[in-house]
């Protein structure tokens, strides 16, 4: 429990409402704009009419795609035009900006913008789209900016392959026991409370300034100068906090339409979302389709794993980071394992749904769920217990990862012990059927840098901290706070810490990754060292994670109560078991965990955002339903402490581990209750039932009949 | 520009709906339909405030609850717990606290929203509503308000204004009983995938001399189980089956994403039975949703 | 139309359509403290008091409110410091998107009712109010404290 003392810097003005989030400023002279949105999810662009719109009070201007011109945006892949151009791809893709003096007139005149359109076959799912014949969404996709769609490719935004195919074969078909099985799942939106919102005003001196729900203010910069073909110089992302990321706040998204209308208008303007927009047209998770064939010997030892994930994409690539535009979780296949032998192709197909973004440990959700799965799968085959076949096949310490890598401590072994020691059978009600299942991962720590300017404007002032990376609510700013005072032995009441504009410190890669912890007590430490040499003058110094590199496992153990008759099922409780080393705020570490296993719950068992007719159906929260207080399991952590740390901080790296390995251990679980193996998330009731009257069960086949 | 208009009495509020503003309750509804820019209206006509709307009153011939009683108000009634405990409880499962505080009896019956909670519980104890437009004052079985999806009976000019119920069982010897129960197996807060209400009234001799029961989320209607040929039977097990058995083959749902129309029949078969078994305290499979 | 009323203790005065609601207006006049978040009254971000009753601002519209005693989390975290305290020492917040919200839940439940400190009964009354960052057991924590602060201190009042 905190003291008084040590609460939060920002508890009180968050839970006062005084925090301001983007959509809560309001800039001298600022307009309001809301988007026209494609109703189709393919077709070509005839004519956009904006007379009757521009009739509503208060309408100033109605912009489209004809007048901005190709006006492409991406993280990485730069084939997302900022309004449609002759082309849409997606429903709910932006055809035309409505900008006027209130939203209410601006949503009002949203409607009645009449956009003529002369329909193509879409094609809307993954696999189809990768046959040839099918409708290309792009015509030559690899042309775009720093596009990895091969050259000749059909619908391919990404493809990437590892390891040896031919050797993977070889030792498949000599393998004792081979599960070869696929597993699915759908899209799946963040969920932050905080919809997307962006702000741009340009100044007499024609610099642009723009505050935006995006949690990389330089590389959000970058993209609105490639996008705009404005010198990076000239655009100003200034400080404004972030209403939950969960990966979805990295895209440029609203900002080019946004700095076009400002621009246009020579006024403010605000862009804020709609929730009902957020849900079916910004940058959900990737569905997935990944098929994972695992051989081991007759002892259930791992003799090769060859995973083919195939991701829909959607319409455009330029919501993913990476260089290789896939989705980073695909590097850690097998990694927790001893394993040699292996062979992995990641594919994302372009698909005429809405663009494909980074979720939370981008991929690794859905390939846990797979792998995960299919370890069980291998269990049952061989007739050895789920966790006995995890302990024969860690990674134990010394031995390389898949990749080569060999870790200077490698704790798997240690964490499933300490997850299984500490985990209790829980009772179910009469009639109910106890399940425990189990899974793992392991996610390397991301090393970064980042940098702290650090200033006093008098004696008697606070000392103030400036950072380049946004507040995402994780309790970094807190952890920065600690340490410069702990390191200047001052009271951590006389440190405060801000969020720069970009203006003021250099480029930065902002949250992700979760990575700012380690980084920004690297740069914490630096500084410290230069605010004590500098006399009190102020100072910008660097800093991060200066090694060793260090992997984290995660084990979770999940229980379900399932009632036979109807499939419903209570997860009861998700036990955590973590590697952990320094915890800087126990409070906020233990709410990643909790926070993730919440977040890796609702993709267990609840969410989907359930495309129908290439439109996302569930277009509220009220249909996409995400975890309640009610709803979640009971949380148990239990962190194995005494773990190697990333220096200079001595921490490890929380962020993105408690919400990969839940679906996996919900599904296992379910197949110890009833022998139900689900392959298709999310793990709803109906398919609880069905697969129980599918199963080789007499009695519960029976029991669900009645 | 909408009109939003607040009428001092009934009078007033009947006139102003005749002549074509749309009647608001709580709002709940119509203002999820406005921020979702699914409507546009030019009169809105607020029936919350309605001292004629209001109170729960209980008499010798039965019990009158006001249209623009809030769900909170129905769910935390005294009255309504003694009297009508199921669908008290009904009322407490609706949406969330904010909800229930803001939504009224009156707009919950005629958004008819099929997957609605208090509909089948009101179903079961023979409510009637009370309809009124300035022309004039109807009556109607509560099952007969419903046409179809989002469908009522009432006329553009008229407002539900109450809701009776028929006096309590009194014959000495015979055992009262109700209960509601709703099968939501995702996020509790989320509609049900089905729900039941049940009624019965059982003899010293334990035959059940009235047998009600309600369906939710079963079709385009709240459905009522037409169970007379069942009456006169003993309430064991085996007239729990003919339940089950009868609800399977009278529901007629459909699919969506709380579940496909076949796996609905077979559930509603499952808490029919459950909740009947409840009620009669026939042993069966337990009620409960494995929460400890 | 002009609607008129107590904000937090204060009068307000502003212009609003028929069809804007109570959370357009209050953040249109410059009162962020209440959120939007899912505009369908599932998520409880832009919960607020009005004439004693809890409801969410989106659903409610501003012209209801005219004449009545409106509280968001600005005037509670004033007037109700203990309930600001209970969710800061528990640190129930990440974000902050959801956290006026919570606050003003909090304020509800132990206000209006069940006001008991019993998680089952906590957890079935936040299920109005989605937080996707703490996974919820330190709200569920600091209601608890919250009420077992005012069960004590009206048992002690009373003694």
């Amino acid at each position: 429990m905190a003291t008084m003392a040590t609460i939060r810097a920002d508890a009180r003005a968050k839970l006062a409402g005084e925090q301001r989030y983007t959509s809560d400023l309001r800039r001298p002279g600022m307009c309001e704009a809301a988007l026209v949105r494609s109703g189709l999810p393919s077709a070509r662009l005839v004519s956009v009419d904006a007379a009757r719109a521009l009739g509503v009070p208060g309408v100033l201007a109605v912009l489209t795609g004809a007048e901005v011109g190709v006006r492409l945006w991406g993280r990485m892949a730069r084939d997302i035009p900022a309004l449609a151009v002759d082309r849409v791809r997606y429903v709910g893709e932006p055809v035309a900006v409505v900008i006027a003096e209130t939203r209410a007139a601006a949503d009002r005149a949203v409607e009645l913008v009449e956009v003529d359109y002369e329909p193509l076959e879409p094609v809307l799912d993954a696999l189809a789209a990768l046959d040839p014949t099918s409708p290309a969404v792009h015509e030559q996709p690899w042309l775009y900016p720093s596009a990895a769609a091969p050259e000749g490719s059909h619908n391919v935004q990404s493809r990437i392959v590892a390891g040896d195919l031919a050797a993977t074969e070889a030792a498949l078909a000599a393998s004792a026991h081979v599960v070869d099985q696929t597993y699915t799942s759908p899209r799946g939106h963040h969920g932050y409370i905080e919809p997307q919102a962006c702000v741009a005003e340009v100044d007499d001196d024609g610099r642009i300034h723009v505050w935006m729900t995006n949690k990389q203010p330089y590389r959000l910069r970058a993209q609105l100068s490639e996008c705009l073909g404005i010198d990076q110089q000239r655009i100003v992302v200034e400080p404004v906090a972030i209403g939950g990321d969960f990966g979805g706040k990295g895209a440029a998204l609203l900002a080019p339409i946004c700095v076009l209308a400002s621009e246009w208008t020579r006024r403010p303007v605000r862009i804020a979302l709609h929730y009902d927009e957020d849900l079916s047209a910004t940058n959900p998770r990737h569905g997935s389709r990944i098929r994972v064939r695992l051989g081991s010997d007759g002892e259930g030892r791992f003799s090769a794993l060859a995973v083919d994930a195939v991701f829909d994409g959607g319409a455009y690539a330029g919501c993913k980071v990476m260089p290789d535009v896939n989705l980073p979780g695909m590097s850690e296949a097998g990694t927790a394992y001893g394993l040699s032998v292996f062979a992995l192709e990641s594919v994302v197909a372009y698909t005429n749904s809405v663009p494909g973004g980074h979720m939370r440990a981008p991929g690794a959700p859905q390939l846990t769920f797979a792998l995960e799965s299919a370890v069980d799968e291998l269990a049952a085959l061989a007739g050895i217990d789920p966790v006995e076949l995890r302990r024969r096949n860690v990674l134990r310490q010394g031995e390389p990862n898949l990749h080569g890598t060999t870790w200077t401590e490698c704790r798997g072994g240690e964490v499933l012990e300490a997850a299984v020691a500490a985990s209790r059978r829980l009772e179910v009600p009469p009639g109910w059927l106890h399940g425990r299942g189990v899974a793992l991962y392991d996610r390397p720590n991301v090393p970064m840098r980042t940098t702290l300017r650090l200033s006093r404007a008098g004696t008697g002032d606070p000392l103030s901290v400036e950072v380049p990376f946004p507040d995402t609510g994780t309790g970094s700013y807190e952890a920065v706070r600690a340490e410069v005072a702990e390191q200047l032995g001052l009271d951590r009441a006389e440190v405060v810490v801000r969020l720069a504009s970009t203006a003021e410190l250099p480029p930065d890669a902002g949250v992700g990754g979760s990575w700012v912890t380690a980084s920004a007590l690297g740069a914490a430490a630096a500084a410290a060292r230069a605010w004590k040499d500098g006399g009190g003058e102020t100072i910008v110094a660097s800093g991060g994670a200066e090694g060793p590199e260090v992997t984290s496992f995660v084990v979770q153990l999940a229980q379900v109560a399932l009632d036979p008759a109807t499939g419903a099922y209570r997860v009861l409780e998700v036990l955590t078991a973590v590697d952990s080393a320094r915890v800087v705020n126990p409070r906020a570490h233990q709410m990643q965990i909790d926070g993730g296993a919440a977040m890796g719950y609702g993709f267990a068992s609840l969410e989907d955002l359930d495309l129908e007719g290439g439109q996302v159906g569930a277009g509220t929260l009220g249909e996409f339903r995400i975890p309640t207080a009610e709803d979640v399991p009971a949380w148990r952590t239990v962190l194995v402490e005494g773990s190697l740390g990333v220096e200079p901080g001595g921490v490890k790296a929380i962020g993105e581990l408690s919400n990969v390995p839940t679906a996996a251990a919900v599904a296992n679980a379910l197949a110890d209750a009833g022998g139900v193996r689900l392959r298709s998330l999310p793990l709803t009731a109906e398919k609880v039932w069905r697969g129980l009257i599918a199963s080789g069960d007499e009695g519960a086949a029976m029991r669900a009949r009645r | 520009m909408t009109e939003l208009l607040r009428p001092a009495g009934l009078a007033e509020a009947l006139e102003l709906v005749g002549d074509g503003g749309l009647p608001l309750a709580g709002g709940t509804a119509i203002s999820t339909l406005l921020n979702l820019r699914l409507l546009e209206v030019d009169r809105l006509v607020s029936l919350a405030a309605l001292e004629e709307l209001q109170g729960i009153e209980d008499g010798p011939d039965g019990m009158r609850i006001g249209a623009s009683t809030t769900l909170a108000g129905l769910a935390g009634s005294e009255l309504a717990r003694r009297r009508l405990p199921h669908v008290a409880l009904a009322a407490g499962c609706v949406g969330n606290p904010r909800v229930r505080s803001q939504a009224r009896l009156g707009g919950a019956l005629a958004h008819a929203d099929p997957r609605q909670d208090l509909p089948p519980a009101l179903m079961v104890s023979r409510a009637v509503v009370v309809c009124r437009s300035r022309s004039g004052e109807r009556t109607l079985p509560i099952a007969d308000l419903f046409r179809g999806h989002l469908e009522t009976a009432l006329a553009d000019d008229e407002l539900v204004t109450e809701v009776r119920l028929p006096p309590a069982d009194s014959e000495p010897g015979r055992r009262s009983a109700s209960g509601y129960l709703r099968f939501a197996p995702g996020s509790a807060s989320d509609f049900p995938t089905v729900s039941v209400a049940a009624s019965t009234v059982v003899d010293e001799a334990g035959s059940v001399v009235e047998l009600a029961l309600a369906l939710g989320s079963v079709g385009p209607v709240p459905l009522a189980i037409e169970t007379g040929g069942l009456l006169g039977a003993r309430a064991d097990a085996a007239l729990v089956e003919a339940v089950v058995g009868l609800v399977r083959s009278t529901v007629t749902p459909s699919d969506d994403r709380l579940g496909s129309a076949e796996y609905k029949r077979h559930v509603a078969g499952v808490i029919a039975g459950r909740l009947l078994g409840e009620v009669l305290g026939v042993p069966a499979a337990p009620l409960g949703d494995g929460r400890r | 139309m002009r609607v008129s009323l107590q904000l937090n203790g204060e009068t307000f005065s502003g212009d609003a359509d028929g069809d804007e609601s109570l959370l357009a207006m209050l953040r249109r006049h410059g009162h962020t403290a209440v959120k939007e978040g899912c505009g369908v009254g599932v998520c409880g971000a832009c919960g607020v008091i009005v004439g004693g009753s809890y409801v969410s601002s989106c659903l409610y519209l501003a012209g209801l409110a005219d004449g009545a005693e409106v509280w968001t989390a600005e005037g509670l975290s004033r007037t109700d410091p203990e309930t600001a305290d209970a969710l800061a020492v528990a640190e129930a917040l990440q974000c902050g998107a959801c956290s006026p919200g919570q606050l003003v839940a909090c304020w509800a439940y132990v206000h209006l009712g069940p006001g008991v400190p019993d998680e089952e009964t906590i957890r079935h009354f936040f299920a109005g109010n989605l937080c996707r960052c703490t996974g919820y057991s330190t709200i569920v924590e600091a209601v608890k404290a919250r009420c077992v602060a005012e069960g004590s201190r009206a048992r002690g009042s009373s003694a």
